[in-house]
């Protein structure tokens, strides 16, 4: 007779994707914490913050993620004309240096000026460009982030954004980042170039793998 | 079945080889995929290209039907644009590695690519070490309306290089 359609004497392997059998919540909470339990929905929320008349952001929980996606939603500045900013911590610090940081970015706005900006030694990585602090001045946009949580790697970024600056003008952006220290990221802080972060939305997810 | 970014797959290559395939990763589940690219570590400097598998029987299309176009971006250079039409892989667009063991890599959507009855087009967006800061953003399209069943990289001389890939519902 065919076992197909019978588990005994053994059980079936189980893997993320190709589960089976008949499964008590006792077996998908282990599953799951095992990370062969299929749950799709792998862009997984780690935390969003809703900010007022703050100088600084800080995600403290990265989880162990090698992928990481930010998005800003309607930042709005208290300073006229002024970039937001990416940092990271590491083993709960925050780099500061003055020149520990580079990127690269190109950028556009609806008046026709296009341009690249670029570093090798900054204090900190520029996401969202030029923003206005009048009403509807508002930076929006999403920064992917790789092996922050590494501690082997390098830490990269790259980010896509639209804002409107003092003009008002659209303005789009785009490039990239880098900490180029082999470390563990620990923590993204989000500031701006200046002044306080009058209001917006920032939200914090991990990509989840399997193996 | 709950929407999202649903995991498909995560495939390594390892110890001196120059391709990886990510093999039967489409499928008629979804039309757009997103492929990270968070480890890349080589044993000589290359440029990332990038053929597809045909479903028909699993082998790279090395047709010359690949168009690419891509803006090099860098924190120590002035930035360029590299552009083909009608290479035999998707090239030169997704930046340039050096052998640091530390390097890594980005993100490159993937458009419709096991319909049968549409081009594949791709866009992204890399970040990499090559002796400092440099990335792309980059576009391509496989001029080819023909179901394609995986996505392969080309690398020279790969130390390790780890991808996945998810489906977007």
């Amino acid at each position: 007779m065919s076992s197909e359609f019978g588990y005994i004497p053994e059980s079936p392997e189980q893997s993320f994707g190709s589960n089976t059998g008949i499964f008590t919540p006792k077996d998908i909470y282990d599953l799951t914490r095992a990370d062969k339990y299929t749950n799709y929905g792998q862009l997984e929320l780690i935390e969003t913050q809703t900010v007022s008349n703050v100088a600084t952001v800080d995600f403290t929980n990265l989880g162990t993620y090698n992928v990481h996606f930010m998005t800003f939603n309607d930042i709005h500045s208290a300073t006229n004309n002024v970039l937001t900013n990416v940092r990271f911590y590491e083993n709960e610090v925050l780099e500061a240096g003055a020149s520990v940081y580079q990127y690269a970015y190109q950028y556009g706005n609806v008046a026709g000026s296009f341009g690249e900006s670029k570093s090798s030694a900054n204090s900190r990585i520029y996401t969202l460009m030029n923003l206005g602090n009048a009403t509807n001045e508002t930076a929006n946009g999403y920064t992917y982030f790789y092996n922050l949580t590494d501690s082997s790697k390098y830490s990269f970024l790259t980010f896509h954004s639209m804002t409107i600056n003092a003009s008002p003008n659209g303005n789009m952006n785009f490039g990239s980042g880098v900490l180029p220290q082999i470390s563990t990221v620990t923590g993204i802080q989000v500031l701006m170039q200046s002044g306080n972060i009058t209001s917006g939305t920032i939200s914090l997810y991990g990509i989840k793998e399997y193996s | 079945m709950a929407t999202n970014l649903q995991f498909i797959k995560s495939v390594t290559a390892s110890s001196g080889v120059s391709t990886l395939d990510i093999s039967d990763c489409f499928s008629a589940e979804y039309d757009v995929y997103e492929l990270y690219i968070p480890k890349v570590d080589l044993g000589s400097n290359a440029y990332l290209n990038v053929r597809f598998l045909k479903a028909s029987d699993g082998s790279a299309d090395t047709t010359s039907n690949y168009d690419s176009a891509g803006l090099m971006i860098s924190s120590i250079s002035a930035f360029s644009q590299n552009r083909y039409t009608n290479s035999s892989s998707l090239s030169n667009v997704f930046g340039l590695w050096n052998t640091s063991d530390f390097n890594n890599g980005g993100k490159i959507t993937i458009y419709n690519p096991f319909s049968s009855s549409s081009y594949t087009f791709v866009a992204g967006q890399i970040a990499q070490w090559y002796t400092a800061l440099y990335g792309s953003k980059h576009i391509g399209v496989h001029k080819v309306a023909q179901s394609n069943s995986g996505v392969q990289l080309l690398f020279s001389n790969i130390d390790f290089v780890q991808v996945s890939i998810y489906g977007v519902k």
